[in-house]
């Protein structure tokens, strides 16, 4: 400014920063936000680092131990680059309706708001199917069997399959029933049944020589087992059952029983601890996306009442920074997650 | 708020900057979904992909950032407060580490 316009006026001084306070205000809960989810990932890198890969053994038996990897908790990395690539362009969308509204193409800005609705909703179904597919293998937080290498904690799991698989054959009525009414009946267990009865009667210890009745039924001699299967041994077997019968599933061949039909709480070790990760940093994550895209049907109930229009060109904008916030969490958590 | 003279550019890039960064976002998700693919088949060793997966990521939230969210214009007026929370975020993963991990590793894990 030149010294004769410093004479005629004072110097004009504003308050504030240059930016509409809607701008600001967005800046500054994003700047939480990364605070917040600081906090999850951040728990997730610390659990993870200090789970260090190692041997256990317990009661003779061996088990190598890691942390998860996606396909120990059945994780599909395509699902979580799908919808990485589903989010990437909600974000494009979002921003190309932001740029229509500035040029006054309402129409056009709405058509794109519902594109980004429609792409964030197709996020949500890819998500709820892999949580589907989380509870149907029986990966919850606290519900995975781990740390069987502890005794009290090694028991209980134990307990806890023998109870599943006594569930799973009476349901298909391989045991229980009524001996008086089914006498007569062939005893015998069916093919697919075999496993799972296998493991069932060798929980504790195989029958080495049979307990001999005498015609009235009593026993005169008990059987003679052999040893009961260790905490560890048991994790090992159902393990080596699921994945047979998921093998089954893929391949639909003879007769089996399919996993979804039998719950067999798997040995995933540190598995609680993933499982908590998991749930806490994509359960946030995806309530934030569920707060865009309510507002992104606010924008369009105001569009079809006829009340979208230039003057909110701010409010689709600082939409905008809140969506591209959420992407950018998906952008690490993704790789964080599937991918190392 | 007053005009400015670079109103053009403070009102956003071009549509045609928006596709060249969804299309570069694009290829880095395929570069590191490649990457991980490549650990997988024994072709590529782990902490190599760790590190092209982790720079990708890196890359395409700066692309996010400066150009979808438009922080290449506002920088000036907002990294007052972005800047905080990237020097508080890392200070808090650091606070924990000597409890949990250095702990675990060297006494629990025994």
């Amino acid at each position: 400014m030149s010294a004769v316009h410093h004479e005629e006026t004072a110097p004009s001084l504003h308050m504030g920063l240059p930016l509409p306070n809607g701008k600001l205000a967005i800046w500054l809960f994003l700047v939480t936000e990364i605070m917040f989810f600081t906090g999850l990932i951040g728990a997730y890198i610390v659990l993870r680092q200090s789970t260090p890969e190692r041997t256990i053994s317990y009661e003779g038996v061996q088990q190598k131990i890691h942390w998860p990897t996606p396909h120990d908790v059945h994780l599909e990395e395509l699902f979580g680059a799908v919808n990485t690539f589903v989010l990437i362009c909600s974000s494009l969308t979002i921003v190309l309706a932001h740029h229509a509204l500035s040029k006054n193409q309402v129409g056009k800005a709405t058509g794109y708001v519902a594109v980004t609705l429609l792409l964030g909703c197709v996020f949500m179904g890819i998500k709820a199917v892999e949580y589907k597919a989380k509870i149907d293998h029986g990966i919850l937080p606290g519900r995975i069997g781990d740390h069987l290498e502890y005794p009290e904690i090694g028991y209980q799991y134990k307990d806890k399959v023998r109870g599943e698989l006594r569930t799973a054959l009476e349901s298909a009525k391989v045991i229980g029933g009524d001996p008086k009414k089914d006498e007569g009946k062939p005893k015998e267990v069916p093919e697919e049944f075999k496993p799972l009865f296998e493991l069932f009667s060798e929980l504790d210890g195989k029958v080495i020589e049979p307990a001999v009745m005498d015609k009235d039924g009593k026993e005169t001699k008990p059987a003679v087992l052999g040893p009961a299967m260790s905490p560890l041994q048991v994790g090992q077997k159902v393990n080596q059952l699921l994945a047979q019968m998921e093998s089954h599933d893929s391949k639909s061949d003879k007769k089996h029983v399919h996993v979804a039909h039998v719950h067999l709480t798997p040995y995933v070790p540190y598995g609680n601890l993933w499982a908590s990760c998991y749930f806490a940093m994509t359960g946030f994550h995806a309530l934030h996306v569920l707060g865009g895209l309510v507002i992104f049907v606010i924008i369009l109930l105001k569009a079809a009442a006829g009340t979208f229009g230039k003057q909110h060109e701010g409010f689709l904008e600082i939409t905008g920074l809140y969506w591209h916030f959420v992407d950018i969490v998906w952008i690490f958590l993704f790789p964080l997650l599937y991918l190392v | 708020m007053s005009e400015h003279h670079h109103d053009d550019h403070a009102h956003g890039g071009t549509i045609s900057s928006y596709i060249a960064v969804f299309v570069a976002l694009s290829v880095f998700t395929l570069v590191s979904f490649g990457a991980n693919w490549l650990v997988h088949h024994d072709k590529m060793s782990a902490s190599t992909a760790f590190i092209i997966i982790l720079g990708v990521a890196i890359v395409k939230a700066i692309l996010v950032a400066m150009i979808f969210m438009h922080l290449k214009w506002d920088w000036s007026k907002l990294y007052f407060m972005i800047c905080p929370a990237f020097i508080l975020a890392p200070f808090l993963v650091l606070a924990l580490l000597p409890d949990i991990l250095l702990y675990w590793k060297n006494v629990a894990g025994k």
